[in-house]
């Protein structure tokens, strides 16, 4: 590898670059129970209806896990993974997650998402850029409900 | 699953918490929990893609570990504790195979605007001793001076 930045001007262009708000997704009881039976998760207030509805949630509350491939424009398909870069590699860094609001089944979220920064370090065998990218999700009530911010690797 | 509620007062730094054992992991597993996610990046469940890009095999997703942080979270906390911030930093790899032991512990307790506010330390290790997976949470647990 020379000493060329693998963070061309181009890619630099695309910090602060942030996708539209995107199209709703409905949160469906059935699509969290999956989420909920891959992780083996058995909290009642994520899984059991019945409990819920008596707690003071009054319904079944979402897994911070279950939105960002699942909410259009939460998936860093649609903009970080677009910065141009000569590494494909691409593996995930770090999630860091903030809870604004609980989030609900039957919730209506939609979402946007920006790149807030690109940059490379020195990696054992390779230089690595390192992709920054955060997601707003926001319910049907304009609430913005959690902020996820996902920092990405490509080598 | 019901547990008993966890009140601030319980609570002591470098106190452990209740810790949470999954797997072997199988491609199965993840599969299920891509799916769930509508995450299909084929690193998962392509042992020529993994190999491709120099693993050994198909890799456990990182939000997979966060997802298991996120589920011993909400399980110590109850129905009446609430989750502020959780993170997950992926340092090394897991692969099928692997069982994952989900662990942490206090760092710090605060009442911070009326509200007891506890800092964890969260991490992921293998059946090799090996961390994966160093996170953190921040969650606010009810004060039993505000529950009679």
């Amino acid at each position: 590898m020379g000493n060329e930045s693998l963070v061309g001007p181009e890619a630099k262009r695309m910090i602060g670059a942030e996708t539209p708000l995107g199209g709703p997704l409905e949160i469906e009881k059935g699509a969290v129970l999956r989420l909920g039976q891959s992780t083996q998760d058995k909290s009642p207030l994520y899984t059991d209806e019945e409990f819920a509805k008596k707690s003071k949630h009054g319904k079944l509350l979402v897994p911070v896990t279950f939105l960002d491939y699942n909410v259009p424009s939460g998936d860093e398909r649609e903009i970080t993974w677009k910065v141009p870069l000569p590494v494909k590699n691409r593996v995930r860094g770090k999630d860091e997650i903030e809870l604004f609001h609980p989030i609900y089944v039957g919730d209506t979220i939609r979402a946007r998402s920006k790149v807030l920064d690109v940059y490379e370090k020195e990696g054992k065998d390779a230089k690595l850029v390192f992709i920054i990218g955060e997601t707003e999700y926001i319910n049907q009530h304009d609430v913005v409900v959690m902020k996820h911010r996902i920092t990405s690797i490509r080598r | 699953m019901t547990t008993k509620q966890v009140y601030y007062e319980d609570v002591m730094v470098d106190m452990e918490l209740p810790g949470i054992t999954y797997g072997p992991v199988t491609t199965e597993m993840m599969v299920r929990f891509s799916a769930a996610r509508n995450n299909f990046h084929p690193i998962h469940y392509d042992k020529d893609v993994a190999r491709a890009e120099g693993h050994p095999d198909v890799l456990v997703q990182g939000p997979l570990k966060l997802a298991l942080f996120d589920r011993l979270m909400r399980e110590w906390i109850g129905e009446e504790g609430v989750l502020k911030k959780i993170s997950a930093t992926y340092r090394g790899i897991d692969l099928p195979g692997n069982t994952l032991y989900i662990k942490g512990k206090i760092l710090s307790k605060n009442i911070e605007k009326d509200k007891g506010t506890i800092y964890c330390e969260l991490w992921a290790e293998n059946e090799t001793g090996k961390t994966t997976t160093k996170g953190n949470a921040v969650v606010v647990l009810p004060c039993k001076l505000n529950n009679g």
